[in-house]
């Protein structure tokens, strides 16, 4: 039987993703008049990965920045994760564990937030040329950059340390995805669409 | 056309171009003022709809035409770019319980969509003059 209400899933990633309000009323609308489940599921679907590649179009300065930043060497952050005894041997281990390891982690991990906001900063100033970047949107992107970058980060430092043995080169390409993909949302945040807002209704 | 000017101002006594006019020249590029085939098809379903057309009776009478399904995302982004360049207008209905509590957006096309469709339609017409038939074709 007939669920009354479409896919609860699909229609929270409409409203959440899409922020358009007469397609998420249109859909409910088919779906009322006997359209299926599959087919709202496709429509959100759809209406997802238009609203995705809409955002790259307009957005496309963040994800060249983003990629051609992650992609710079950055040497001084890269020395604390290839060549991580020397530091630990040279001025970490002073410290008593664990704060020689708590130090270590934040060492590395602020060197690179301080690649990514540098890159970020150096983004922003370079939209402002072309639009407005008001201060909420900064404040957003920092944030984003930090919730996600951190993490990440966090992620490369405990592989970099583990005692299995990793690929070096493996690592060196996960570490600029994790450069990649914060940069490019802080970025996509923080930059306002280059063709106005592109799927938010506009009554007149 | 107010992207041609903002060309023409940044251009100094030399005539040559700053950095910032490749960001303008790719923004002009996308920002095409020709219908596009999508676009062309979503603004006669709209005429076609009459009054109080909106997303759902829109992509129904394209899907009639084109025989498949279309999908309402789609309509919707076409609707978009169609009222950014000034062809369509649209006006927010009232939250009707039908629809889960949410809006209807009625679209219209405006006097300039009327005119773009008729310069379209003239200009297509010309270029179909002379069309070669397929070969085991029915005319």
């Amino acid at each position: 039987m007939k669920q009354v209400n479409p896919p609860a899933a699909a229609t929270w990633l409409l409203e959440h993703m899409t922020k358009n309000e007469a397609l998420a009323g249109d859909l409910f609308e088919g779906y009322q008049h006997g359209r299926s489940a599959g087919w709202y599921w496709r429509q959100v679907m759809a209406a997802l990965a238009i609203r995705f590649s809409e955002g790259l179009g307009d957005r496309w300065p963040a994800v060249v920045f983003a990629a051609l930043w992650s992609a710079m060497p950055f040497p001084w952050w890269w020395r604390f994760v290839v060549r991580r005894e020397d530091i630990l041997t040279g001025y970490v281990v002073v410290f008593p564990w664990p704060y020689s390891m708590i130090c270590f982690l934040a060492l590395s991990i602020a060197s690179a937030v301080a690649f990514v906001w540098l890159g970020l900063a150096l983004c922003l100033l370079f939209g402002c040329l072309k639009r407005t970047v008001r201060r909420p949107r900064v404040l957003r992107a920092l944030r984003a950059s930090l919730l996600i970058f951190v993490p990440l980060q966090f992620g490369v430092v405990l592989l970099s340390l583990s005692a299995a043995r990793i690929n070096q080169e493996l690592l060196l390409v996960f570490s600029h995805f994790c450069f990649f993909v914060p940069l490019l949302v802080s970025a996509w945040l923080g930059l306002p669409a280059a063709g106005g807002a592109a799927s938010s209704p506009a009554p007149s | 056309m107010t992207g041609d000017n903002t060309l023409v101002d940044r251009t100094d006594s030399t005539n040559r171009l700053h950095g910032q006019d490749f960001f303008s020249i790719i923004e002009q590029m996308r920002e095409r003022n020709y219908l596009g085939e999508f676009e062309l098809m979503v603004l006669l379903a709209l005429i076609q709809t009459g009054d109080d057309a909106y997303g759902l009776p829109i992509s129904q009478e394209l899907a009639n035409h084109r025989r498949r399904d279309v999908s309402l995302g789609s309509v919707y982004a076409a609707l978009d770019r169609l009222e950014r360049k000034g062809c369509v207008s649209s006006a927010l209905g009232e939250p009707t319980a039908e629809r889960g509590g949410r809006a209807k957006r009625y679209f219209r096309a405006t006097k300039a969509g009327l005119r773009q469709v008729h310069e379209t339609r003239k200009v297509l017409t010309r270029l179909w003059h002379g069309l070669p038939a397929l070969k085991g074709a029915r005319a």
